[in-house]
């Protein structure tokens, strides 16, 4: 006879965060490999649970350096193989993959003319291009990426003047379409055609972002104050002056567009439910993939990561698609941002780089670097009874990988949704160990129960992969 | 011995992996968004073929070739069947209908009708009287009389191109002729003729028997006056009057 009356094997963690965690932090609907909560890495070595990439700042990249600014933008396609720009509140820098540029000549960052906000950057040809506000309305600078000399006010010399609104960018060969507030503005280069009102969505409009693909722009719009999101195609060469299709989302506001593998990807809040979700475009209609907490990032706060979308949801960076196309889609909390405000997103150099500032004097450009010990996961909540009976943990089996010298997590298990006291905590932990078995689990006989691991006290560089927890227990009477 | 219960969390609905997730379901009438096949793009109310302005659409509007929209294209034909095009060649073989050729040496007619342009001779045009006609002769391309002439100024006689060639002579005044036939090089009957205004002489003539003048008519410096309000004439040097002199002293 088993001496035990119950097991629940806890695998398969490639699936992130559980179907309703956004709206429940104990939910107890998922799968057994779902958590509940959590900030941690799920898509490094899918199928294992580990420590949260953690952040180490760029050479330069705070206040002490060069970086006395909230960055806002980094460019995600370099311009050459160690080089791209980011924009900032006042100025503008130059980074390689290791270091925020300081010095030379002309002598890095630059301050912009009149910019208050920094909005976006693209490179077109030889040329790159900002987007910024200013106390009134905004601008377009130029700057030829062999001088890198800018000419703050090229878009009001060649055209007119921004308005002070999101100035979501996107280009293709020699054009580049970009967000206007209400308006999308053109520039073909080869016609040196600079159109900042080339389409006109209306009052109370807002152009959120703008992406390419399949021969088209797609161009997502919110209206009044967010509460209707559109999205519209637009001919390629960008010379029309009509547009080619729409989709309405409802009430639905628009982050971002996001384009990867030929499909076009939404972030969104759905303003009926307060919620936020990552969607795709299927025909004329947004289906919804997986839903988040936290806040709606926007078209600065996007890149790719080992095959999922990245993006900045409040204080932390999300990640949600799937690692190989044979796995399921997954949104989970991979990593926290920095500091409490975040700016900008990306990837340039393979590695995320995200922007921070504690909204007082310190400001930081970090990228992943390591492992953070600001790392937890937590197993949906598990209903561990039976008619009348009561469950009672009373082993732990954990499987890892063979750990290195050094790798630690800790699993506590919670009792009666954090309500009866927490176990004792066990450490899983031990060179070249791959199984980790717990006895006397001290735990009182609960109605659920929710394994917590914790990396608090975990190592910096040897991660403690976990591919399976294994709970055995009896039935209490009651 | 008493089986464990599995109390592991499972998912009513199994997770789709990835691949099947972005499977595109074929919705029944209809396109998916912005649908692109072999550079046909095909949208809610509009199809286009090509990039740029070097496209071929349709839509509500009608049809039209390059540009990116109906209103900008050199060609269109609207629902209406109303066409607008830069230019037209209706050369192509098997067309049976009125073709206009231009070219120097003669062509062969596709249809009676048929408009031809000889540009080596001034663009004089012929009509085709019949289908595969090939020479200019009564029955084939037959010369269609055109109103065109040209205009000389010079000092000498020049030969008339056309009956109705004008030529004004540059060193008497620019004294208009008209040629009354072709190769015309003398002033004559048949050849140049003068063009007589009589106009002014007419005028003139009309005002002395006819028409009543107000003011007065001064000849030259205002020695020589006709003072309507007064009915007289007045003449002087501007020290004597004057009514008649002898051509020699003495005279009259």
């Amino acid at each position: 006879m088993s001496d035990y009356d119950f097991g629940i094997k806890l695998e398969g963690f490639s699936d992130g965060l559980a179907p309703l965690a956004h709206l429940d932090s104990r939910t107890f609907l998922g799968s057994k490999g779902q958590a509940s909560s959590m900030r941690a890495d799920v898509i490094s070595n899918p199928g294992f649970i580990q420590q949260s990439p953690a952040l180490a700042n760029l050479t330069n990249g705070t206040q002490a350096g060069v970086v006395d600014q909230l960055i806002r933008f980094i460019l995600d396609k370099p311009t050459a193989s160690t080089t791209t720009f980011a924009i900032g509140t006042t100025k503008l820098f130059k980074l390689s993959s290791t270091a925020v540029t300081s010095g030379g000549s002309p002598s890095w960052p630059q301050t912009v003319t009149d910019m208050t906000e920094g909005e976006s950057v693209i490179r077109l040809k030889a040329n790159l291009y900002g987007f910024f506000n200013k106390a009134s309305g905004g601008d377009i600078l130029q700057m030829p990426l062999a001088t890198e000399v800018i000419d703050p006010d090229w878009g009001s010399s060649n055209d007119e003047a921004l308005e002070d609104a999101l100035h979501p960018v996107a280009a293709k060969e020699d054009i580049m379409v970009f967000g206007n507030g209400r308006y999308v503005g053109i520039y073909v280069e080869g016609s040196s055609t600079l159109d900042v009102q080339k389409l006109d969505f209306g009052e109370g409009a807002e152009v959120a972002d703008i992406v390419f693909n399949a021969n088209v722009w797609y161009i997502a719009v919110n209206y009044g104050e967010g509460r209707r999101g559109q999205i519209y195609l637009y001919d390629g060469s960008a010379i029309s002056n009509v547009l080619s299709d729409e989709a309405g989302l409802g009430n639905q506001k628009i982050g971002f567009l996001f384009v990867f593998n030929g499909i076009v990807y939404v972030a969104y809040q759905d303003n009926t439910s307060g919620a936020f979700a990552i969607g795709w475009m299927s025909g004329r209609q947004l289906k919804p993939l997986r839903y988040f907490a936290g806040s709606l990032p926007d078209h600065r706060q996007k890149t790719l990561y080992k095959n999922t979308i990245l993006f900045v949801s409040d204080e932390d960076i999300f990640s949600c698609g799937a690692p190989v196309e044979q796995l399921s889609i997954q949104i989970s909390d991979l990593a926290d941002a920095g500091y409490a405000t975040v700016g900008g997103l990306a990837a340039p150099f393979g590695t995320p780089m995200v922007a921070s500032t504690d909204g007082s004097t310190n400001y930081r450009l970090a990228k992943f670097s390591g492992l953070s010990v600001d790392s937890n996961w937590k197993s949906l909540s598990l209903d561990v009874t039976d008619g009348r009976k009561l469950g009672k943990i009373t082993c732990v089996i954990v499987s890892t990988q063979a750990l290195s010298s050094g790798a630690k997590a800790e699993l506590t298990l919670e009792g009666n949704q954090g309500i009866l006291d927490d176990s004792d905590t066990f450490s899983i932990t031990g060179a070249n160990k791959i199984r980790h078995v717990f006895r006397s689990i001290n735990l009182k006989p609960a109605q659920d129960v929710r394994v917590v691991l914790d990396s608090s006290n975990g190592h910096a560089s040897n991660a403690c992969p976990i591919r399976k927890i294994e709970l055995l227990g009896n039935f209490v009477d009651r | 011995m008493a089986k464990i219960k599995d109390l592991t969390p499972k998912l009513k609905t199994k997770l789709k992996t990835a691949e099947q997730e972005f499977r595109q379901e074929y919705q029944a009438g209809e396109l998916p968004f912005g649908q692109n096949i072999g550079g046909t793009q095909m949208f809610s109310n509009v199809f286009k073929r090509g990039y740029g302005d070097a496209v071929f659409g349709s839509s509500e509007l009608g049809i039209w070739l390059g540009a990116a929209d109906f209103a900008d294209a050199p060609f269109q034909v609207d629902m209406d069947g109303n066409v607008i095009a830069s230019s037209a060649d209706f050369s192509g073989a098997g067309y049976t209908k009125i073709n206009i050729f231009r070219q120097a040496s003669i062509p062969t007619s596709v249809s009676v009708g048929d408009l031809w342009f000889d540009s080596d001779d001034n663009n004089r045009m012929y009509r085709a009287a019949s289908a595969g006609a090939d020479e200019i002769k009564a029955g084939e391309w037959e010369e269609v009389a055109t109103p065109s002439v040209t205009v000389f100024a010079q000092d000498s006689v020049p030969t008339a191109l056309a009956v109705g060639d004008l030529w004004y002579d540059t060193n008497d005044s620019n004294k208009p002729y008209r040629a009354a036939s072709i190769g015309a090089d003398e002033i004559k009957a048949g050849e140049w003729e003068l063009i007589n205004d009589l106009r002014a002489a007419d005028a003139l003539l009309k005002a002395g028997s006819s028409q009543t003048l107000t003011g007065d008519i001064q000849v030259g410096a205002g020695n020589v006056i006709i003072d309507g309000a007064n009915a007289r004439i007045l003449i002087n040097d501007g020290m004597n009057d004057r009514i008649l002199i002898g051509y020699d002293e003495g005279g009259f």
